[in-house]
């Protein structure tokens, strides 16, 4: 009896870090509930592929499905959306952003921005983006647009090294203010986070650590910026957390 | 083992490499066109006469009529290069089939088809068509550290991406894929768990160019000669009628053992391997102004 108590405290000593090391998710989805993980023909995995906040709502975008999720600031599931297709299996883009009620993919395979109706997923338009606006480097993977952002209600389109604003109206680049230096802040580009041993997600360069768990392809937003507090996107083998990040 | 080496050396003379501009022109090419079958391109009563003994998901053809595909779209079956997949495809031949109508009724003439994966990786590579898990056995494994451009990322039995450039853990990467209908150029994270289950291979016939207008490879081949083959102590290397401006010397696995300058009007080199180097087979390559050449030689135990 002594020995199976000495062996529970011990277990629990264990045991104990590893549970609380981690904060409460934000989100926690498992597999074959609101998100599901899709084989391709060609054999290749795809689930999630990234997440959006703004009007106060987060927008977990399920690519295997291509349905968009709507959750509270609090977590709770508010709907789901199911895309129309823009005739490329479930692809619609590869990251996105919400404003005005509509739910703007830049779609990389395309070079176009598809926009769909918040509320109803249907299909509204599809507007080509410049591709050769961020010319300047030789480098192709600098001159490669791998992000849409909202600044001040505008539509910015770029990677983590140059943006530009997007003119919906000519499909152009805004002139004035034609190319701006990227630099991670607190509402475009979020920093990069880590997970560190221990299971603590951080902040990277405060403490070494990888990337957090992605089993399955992400190409869109990662992180997210709630009430000061920064969330990133984890998909593990248990399913779809949105986690908070330590400080 | 010497007279393996000895007939490795006599026979296969020279292995021209694919220069990877050609790649790199391969994967544009791929990423930037597309096409649109239409109801002739996709008639179904072929697919349900020919899948009839095959599972029931090959009785139909794996493209859509009015559906917009991006270049080579993912699809079991043949490997026509994009050029002639597109004139078989104006010409009304069916697109797609699968590795079952094959396998149970040969290539129907009018049939054509799209490219896997693997496939585009060795389309991208100018090598004969093999699966993911050939590309893993047949090619030499290098680490992902290594990695560099026409490179490929391969996961067996899964998928396989090929390498465009490379910014320290970011690679842009070229890949056809049934996710987006076919061909597509992305940047992904070598730091992301998901590539840790993808391995990294190279395609060791794959060369560099820099740009540089290519001559046919067999004509500049005849004008490079190796002796003594095998090699022990020295390798001489000398030139007609060509200016080589570099030769490097690599191991069966890419890796780099020697790079040798060519001053102008050098007709010939002699190259003194380190004691060091190991009994096996070794390729060399040689750049010129208007093109490269890749030979293979062997060394014997010292």
């Amino acid at each position: 009896m002594r020995k199976s108590y000495k062996l529970f405290l011990g277990f629990c000593f264990l045991i104990t870090p590893i549970c609380c090391s981690s904060d409460k998710p934000l989100i926690f989805e498992p597999w074959n509930g609101l998100f599901s993980l899709r084989q391709t023909e060609s054999n290749d995995t795809i689930s999630v592929s990234g997440l959006f906040y703004g009007s106060g709502r987060i927008f977990i975008y399920n690519l295997a499905e291509g349905k968009m999720a709507v959750f509270s600031e609090e977590g709770k599931l508010v709907e789901s959306v199911t895309l129309a297709s823009i005739g490329r299996n479930t692809y619609v883009g590869d990251d996105f952003i919400v404003t005005d009620g509509r739910i703007v993919f830049l779609n990389t395979v395309d070079k176009t921005l598809e926009f769909f109706d918040q509320k109803s997923g249907r299909h509204l338009k599809s507007l080509p983006y410049p591709q050769d606006a961020l010319n300047g480097s030789q480098s192709r993977m600098e001159r490669f647009i791998t992000g849409i952002f909202l600044e001040a209600g505008r539509i910015m389109l770029g990677n983590a090294g140059q943006m530009f604003f997007f003119d919906e109206s000519t499909g152009t680049v805004a002139e004035k203010e034609r190319i701006v230096s990227a630099r991670p802040d607190e509402k475009l580009l979020l920093p990069k986070v880590v997970l560190c041993p221990g299971n603590d997600i951080m902040i990277d360069g405060r403490k070494k650590g990888k990337q957090p768990p992605t089993h399955y392809p992400v190409s869109g937003k990662r992180n997210l910026l709630l009430r000061g507090t920064l969330y990133a996107l984890v998909l593990d083998k248990r399913g779809v957390s949105v986690l908070p990040v330590r400080q | 083992m010497i007279l393996i080496l000895i007939l490795l050396v006599s026979f296969p003379a020279g292995v021209p490499g694919f220069p990877l501009d050609s790649l790199f022109a391969r994967g544009d090419s791929c990423i930037n066109i597309s096409w649109t079958p239409d109801s002739v391109n996709t008639r179904p009563d072929w697919y349900l006469r020919y899948g009839a003994t095959c599972d029931s998901a090959y009785k139909h053809c794996d493209f859509l009529p009015g559906r917009n595909y991006r270049s080579i779209a993912y699809s079991y079956g043949g490997d026509d290069p994009y050029r002639l997949f597109r004139t078989r495809l104006e010409a009304g031949f069916l697109a797609g089939s699968h590795l079952c109508h094959y396998e149970a009724y040969g290539d129907p003439s009018d049939t054509v088809t799209g490219i896997d994966c693997s496939a585009f990786v060795c389309y991208l590579w100018n090598e004969p068509r093999v699966s993911t898990a050939g590309l893993v056995s047949r090619y030499p494994q290098i680490q992902k550290s290594e990695l560099s451009p026409g490179d490929a990322l391969v996961k067996s039995n899964s998928h396989s991406v090929v390498v465009a450039e490379r910014n320290g853990n970011d690679l842009l990467i070229w890949e056809s894929t049934s996710a987006v209908n076919g061909c597509r150029e992305r940047i992904i994270s070598l730091a992301d768990s998901y590539w840790d289950t993808y391995v990294a291979v190279r395609d060791t016939a794959l060369v560099s160019n820099e740009g540089k207008e290519m001559l046919p490879g067999g004509a500049l081949d005849a004008t490079l000669s190796l002796y003594p083959l095998p090699f022990r102590e020295t390798l001489n290397f000398r030139f007609q009628n060509a200016i080589f401006s570099r030769l490097g010397v690599y191991d069966i696995n890419g890796r780099s053992i020697a790079v040798l300058a060519v001053l102008d009007q050098q007709d010939r080199i002699t190259w003194r391997p380190p004691k060091t180097l190991s009994c096996g087979v070794y390729l060399v390559r040689a750049e010129a102004r208007n093109g490269l050449t890749v030979r293979k030689c062997a060394a014997l135990v010292r």
